[in-house]
């Protein structure tokens, strides 16, 4: 009854009690004194433990509910026997792309400064084209004879 | 496809239970003392008791011991010594130290329950019979019943 006996002490005292009555009638008497005791020896906790106990009831519910209503993870797909398997390192400040990027962002690179150059073979090209055409203009301006005034 | 939306929508629909909470706070504000007062007697630090009741009466077992129990007071008494005795053991806290009472008997007892002594260890401590022990213990009880 209050867990002191070893099994093989219950064992027989639970044989014991299935053949004899007297016995049966003696463990009850003995349960009366029990609660009894137990009682008399009781010592009301603070009220604090009753708040504490409701959350601990209230936490425990609660995280109850979160695992049964997690999604389950997705299983990984068993890896063939000569296949790379991807391991994510987790560094939140780094992220990793799949390799064609890098071919991507050289022939972004490369043409960009094709670009670069042919824009300034265009502007300086057409700045000395200015520039001659501005040196043909004064140069006319000189050899042409100015009008007769009245 | 969204895994995460198809897992979401195949999870299983959960509420919370607030009977089985209401059922373990009246269990608590019934048998509260009596369990107090044993872990007391076995752990008589205050703030560590405490924290064995609140184990005790969260505990998830409690229930499904106590629909295959006959007697909840001493249903309660055990889970209540079993759990203080645990966290004794765990904690490596000291074997309290009970007043000297005056009846052997009462001694038999104390050494038994609180402080997890075997009926051998106990009949060798005080150079009695292993049946003596036993017998000491329903005297014990006998004597507290009123006649």
């Amino acid at each position: 009854m209050l867990g002191v006996l070893s099994d093989d002490d219950r064992k027989e005292a639970e044989h014991l009690l299935t053949t004899d009555p007297d016995l049966a009638l003696q463990l009850e008497e003995l349960e009366v004194g029990m609660e009894q005791y137990f009682l008399q020896n009781a010592v009301p906790p603070p009220p604090s433990i009753k708040t504490a106990l409701q959350h601990r009831l209230v936490g425990a519910e609660i995280q109850k509910w979160e695992e049964q209503s997690m999604p389950e993870p997705p299983r990984p797909e068993p890896a063939r026997s000569n296949e790379f398997v991807d391991v994510e390192v987790g560094d939140p400040s780094h992220i990793r792309v799949h390799k064609y990027w890098r071919a991507a962002f050289i022939a972004v690179f490369v043409l960009s400064k094709i670009f670069l150059a042919f824009g300034l073979y265009q502007y300086f090209k057409s700045n000395s084209l200015e520039q001659e055409i501005e040196r043909l203009k004064a140069t006319q301006q000189v050899t042409s004879p100015l009008p007769q005034g009245r | 496809m969204n895994t995460s939306v198809m897992n979401l929508s195949t999870s299983k629909s959960v509420t919370l239970n607030p009977v089985s909470n209401d059922s373990r706070l009246l269990l608590y504000e019934q048998y509260g003392a009596v369990a107090y007062g044993v872990i007391l007697q076995i752990i008589p630090q205050p703030q560590q008791a405490q924290e064995v009741l609140v184990e005790l009466f969260a505990s998830p077992e409690l229930q499904a011991k106590l629909s295959a129990s006959a007697n909840t007071t001493c249903l309660i008494v055990r889970l209540a010594r079993l759990k203080a005795l645990h966290h004794r053991q765990q904690q490596q806290l000291p074997v309290s130290v009970l007043p000297e009472p005056a009846k052997q008997s009462e001694l038999i007892f104390n050494l038994l329950f609180y402080q997890n002594q075997t009926p051998d260890a106990v009949a060798d401590r005080l150079q009695i019979q292993r049946s003596a022990v036993f017998g000491a213990v329903r005297e014990f009880f006998a004597h507290i019943l009123p006649s």
